[in-house]
């Protein structure tokens, strides 16, 4: 019984379904027809809308000189106004023996062993001209020494986080420094540098007993150029040299267990506008809000900014938001002769961080690049530095979403600008890494050929920074174009 | 009940649901929408039985029911929307209400019901490059009630009962319309930044009755030997819907959104129903309800051309059925134990200028001895709109109600 009912209704949806099928069927437009009729659309209607001479209310360069680490690579040196110094954490036990060997010999000495950055200086698209490198480097040497024969001693020092060491680090106070010259040769292809430690150093070090922890900072305030080696963390970390005499050293060669870089600006003027490449710094730019809600209210008719209700802005939205600044290139200097990306985020806000006329505590979100297809095939990537042309466009679209959505509290539009690294596909629309099918000569952004190798990986971004030098007054004292591209909810009056 | 419940699940992939109404409350499913109910036309609120069960309209009827009920409903609807030529079809699974009754003798009887009073469910998109669309909508909305209910006879005239209905809401409601970009009036070397990048309008809100915790329905019953009556009233309530309104760019991906309340005053509405015995186990019945709404409703979220409000209209429903009882003796034919039913109703939508004429079929098929029912109703009908906004449909729908009847807590005699 149970199947023939199973059966009976089977038979049922069946046919019910098949005349259905029959009967109810969509047109083509029937859906848009049907949105039509009741005043919805189909899609959404994109409108631009262009701003210009827009005077930039305020810019304001930051630099953190928090120091940071350098375990994956550390810079020595000066370039871009900026000097780069390292200071390495080094914590060691030496035996009876060598100490004894050590405090009775006349030709004990110390020296550091630090490893070129190889795959920065050996890349097949380093600029073949910038090497060999020679140099009378002067180098101030400082240091800090513990020692103690507490067997914990070492464990205790390991228990230093590593941010509580960088807080340390801006004051440095040094047991102990020494100036002096290093003869720098570097050619392609060169593996190290050997840097003789002062004998001060060497002395203080056979007074040690048990456990002894240094820290050892470097500078080249006055060098022509930075140098870039490995850092601890890494199968190339810098070494320790520690001998009585040249055939007893201290075994295993110590080597630090973390590294830090600091750096110090020195820029005639602390409130110019200039960014460097490699630091974290950054100009913040505030655009006033009148003549874009001015524009805007004229635009599509209705008050701007929105303050019916809760203040929120939904009227519209901003589909794609960028703005043109005036560039001059002649104001900067780059070390490797590509062109830089300047990558922006917008300050917007977020569940717990917002903007209030007292405190304006919106979070910085890194804008999405979205590619012009057309203009990057013709004349590159707009947001280059370092590159043909005379302006620079920059995508603003979340910060121009917050702005004009909340725009009834009083903000500005407010976005961050940074250098990036070295963009090595200036006119290439893939944006990507990829690898080549056969092998090819290349021409990178400078003009310069690369011959690649089946397999080999053409680079979007260079992976080292430039440690560039870029002013942006000429971007921030000219006035500023905003395009907005907008998608707006209104009907037709 | 494996087979049932996969054939069940196919078939909902070929439902369909109305697209009227979706910008206020969307579609009422009427006497909780139960398949019993919609086999004979939406009549029979008068009718009682020993396991009729729990009816959102006529509580009292519940004090006559004998037997524990369990009573879960599907419906599978059909719709095309037509207008000027142009139609379009969609369609939906629904549940519209799940009842549960207990009948305490002498103490009266208790019933808690889940209805899906108001429903919106609309999922549809499209891509067309000649006209230059591309959309996706989607609604989302459930006014749910939960009515509990307690109904007794009274014991000096035991003809007669007197039941109560509290109705809790609860749901929520939301609107997604998805649009690609259109950059006809454009240059077109601006046409890079828009792409194939889609902005969803979306809406999203709650729903609660405002100041007051429910609203209530208060019924009479009697139950004569050949008819039986019931005239119930229900107060008129005003329901609130708290409404987020913003742009996505994806989920997570939002500007702050506008927050709203819209309000919407749902008059009291009068229901009146006779149940007429014309012979040993057949029915006749008409059931009547009443409503008179006063104001426009504001809808969802207005914007492009879209109407803020819907225009309302008195609401009413006229609905005749009959009923043929199958037998409670389970050696009797298979045939003879089936409850066969036909109706027929004429509805006027709150919706102004749309109503609804309808016809149904259905049964009820017992399944062993243990008193499980598959109710089983084959509604079709038209719904007539005489607005700008609104297209006229066709529709047909299967309703399915899975009822359980036992003697809890009863002596067997």
């Amino acid at each position: 019984m149970k199947k023939k009912k199973l059966y009976f209704w089977s038979f049922f949806a069946a046919i019910a379904f098949v005349l259905s099928a029959c009967i109810f069927e969509s047109d083509d437009d029937g859906l848009e027809t049907w949105l039509s009729d009741r005043g919805m659309p189909s899609s959404y209607l994109v409108q631009t809308l262009t701003i210009n001479d827009i005077k930039v209310a305020s810019a304001e360069m930051h630099l953190d000189t928090l120091p940071k680490s350098a375990d994956a690579y550390a810079v020595l040196g000066h370039v871009s106004n900026m000097s780069h110094d390292v200071v390495m954490d080094i914590g060691f036990r030496s035996d009876t023996s060598f100490l004894n060997k050590l405090k009775a010999s006349d030709t004990s000495g110390a020296f550091l062993g630090l490893f070129w950055l190889r795959s920065l200086y050996n890349s097949k698209i380093f600029p073949s001209d910038s090497l060999p490198y020679e140099e009378d480097l002067a180098v101030n040497i400082s240091w800090k020494l513990e020692t103690s024969t507490n067997k914990k001693f070492l464990d205790s020092i390991m228990e230093i986080t590593d941010s509580t060491w960088y807080e340390e680090l801006t004051e440095w106070e040094a047991d102990g420094s020494l100036d002096t010259v290093f003869k720098v040769k570097m050619a392609k292809g060169d593996t190290s540098i050997r840097l003789d430690l002062p004998s001060e150093l060497v002395k203080s070090l056979k007074e040690m007993k048990g456990s002894a922890r240094l820290q050892l900072r470097l500078s080249a305030p006055t060098a022509s150029r930075i140098y870039r080696f490995y850092g601890d963390a890494t199968y190339y970390p810098p070494v320790l040299g520690l001998y009585a005499d040249s055939t007893t050293y201290l075994n295993p060669a110590p080597n630090p267990f973390r590294m830090a870089s600091l750096v110090k600006n020195e820029e005639d003027c602390s409130d110019c506008l200039v960014l460097h490449g490699g630091v974290k710094d950054s100009l913040v730019v505030e655009l006033p809000s009148e003549p874009i809600l001015e524009a805007l209210s004229e635009f599509y008719g209705d008050e701007f900014p929105y303050t019916e209700g809760d203040k929120n802005d939904v009227r519209q939205t901003v589909v794609h938001a960028q703005i043109t600044m005036a560039r001059d290139d002649s104001k900067g200097s780059n070390e490797m002769g590509w062109p830089i990306q300047v990558t922006v985020g917008s300050y917007v806000d977020s569940t717990d961080r917002t903007y209030s006329e007292d405190d304006d505590e919106r979070y910085l979100r890194m804008e999405m690049l979205r590619l012009d297809t057309a203009t990057i095939l013709k004349s590159g990537y707009p947001n280059l530095v370092f590159h043909k042309g005379d302006s620079l466009t920059l995508h603003v679209t979340f910060g121009a979403r917050d702005f004009i959505n909340k725009a009834s509290d009083g903000r500005n539009l407010k976005f961050a600008i940074r250098l990036s690294k070295p963009f090595l596909q200036d006119k290439h629309t893939v944006y990507a890494d990829y690898r080549v099918n056969e092998a090819d000569t290349i021409y990178k952004a400078d003009g310069n050929p690369v011959y690649m190798t089946k397999g080999d990986t053409v680079l979007k971004f260079f992976n080292f920074y430039d440690y560039a030098r870029y002013d942006f007054s000429t971007a921030v004292e000219n006035p500023v174009s905003l395009k907005l591209w907008l998608a707006s909810k209104r009907g037709n009056e | 009940m494996k087979k049932f419940l996969l054939a069940l699940s196919i078939l909902s992939g070929y439902a369909f649901s109305s697209m009227i109404g979706l910008e206020a409350l969307g579609d009422e499913q009427v006497l909780g929408g139960t398949a019993s109910a919609a086999g004979r036309g939406f009549a029979g609120g008068a009718k009682t039985g020993d396991a009729e069960g729990l009816s959102v309209v006529n509580p009292a009827r519940l004090a006559f029911d004998a037997k524990v009920v369990f009573n879960l409903n599907f419906l599978m609807e059909m719709n095309d929307a037509r207008n000027g030529g142009h139609h379009y079809s969609t369609s939906n699974l629904s549940m519209p209400s799940f009842n549960l009754s207990f009948p305490m003798g002498s103490f009266g009887a208790m019933g808690l019901s889940l209805w899906q009073h108001f429903s919106s469910s609309f999922n549809e998109d499209s891509e067309n490059n000649k006209i230059g669309s591309n959309v996706k909508l989607e609604y989302q909305g459930s006014v749910y009630e939960l009515v509990p209910t307690y109904a007794i006879r009274l014991p000096f005239f035991r003809s007669l009962s007197l039941g109560a209905s509290a109705h809790v809401v609860m749901g929520n409601t939301s609107r997604n319309l998805t649009l690609g970009g259109d950059a006809s009036e454009i240059e077109k070397s601006d046409a890079w930044a828009t792409g194939k990048y889609l902005v969803s309008d979306y809406v999203d809100g709650t729903w609660e009755i405002k100041d007051h915790p429910a609203y209530y329905t208060g019924a009479l019953q009697y139950r004569g030997k050949l008819a039986s009556y019931f005239l119930s009233f229900t107060t008129g309530y005003t329901l609130q819907n708290t409404l987020d309104y913003n742009f996505r760019f994806s989920e997570i991906d939002t500007l702050s959104s506008t927050r709203s309340t819209r309000e919407i005053d749902v008059p009291a509405m009068l229901a009146t129903g006779i149940n007429y015995r014309l012979a040993k186990r057949h029915n006749v019945m008409m059931d009547l309800t009443w409503r008179v709404w006063d104001k426009d409703i504001e809808n969802i979220a207005g914007g492009w051309n879209m109407p803020e409000v819907t225009e309302t209209q008195t609401d009413f429903m006229v609905s005749l059925g009959y009923q043929c009882d199958g037998s409670p003796l389970f050696y009797e034919s298979y045939w003879n134990r089936i409850n066969y039913r036909a109706g027929a109703w004429y509805r006027n939508w709150y919706i102004k200028d749309v109503f609804e004429v309808g016809g149904s079929l259905g049964g009820g098929f017992p399944l062993g001895r243990k008193g499980t029912t598959i109710d089983i109703a084959l509604q079709g009908g038209k719904r007539f709109a005489d607005t700008k906004s609104e297209w006229e449909e066709m529709f047909i729908g299967l309703r399915i109600g899975l009822t359980g009847i036992a003697t809890w807590g009863q002596e067997r005699r």
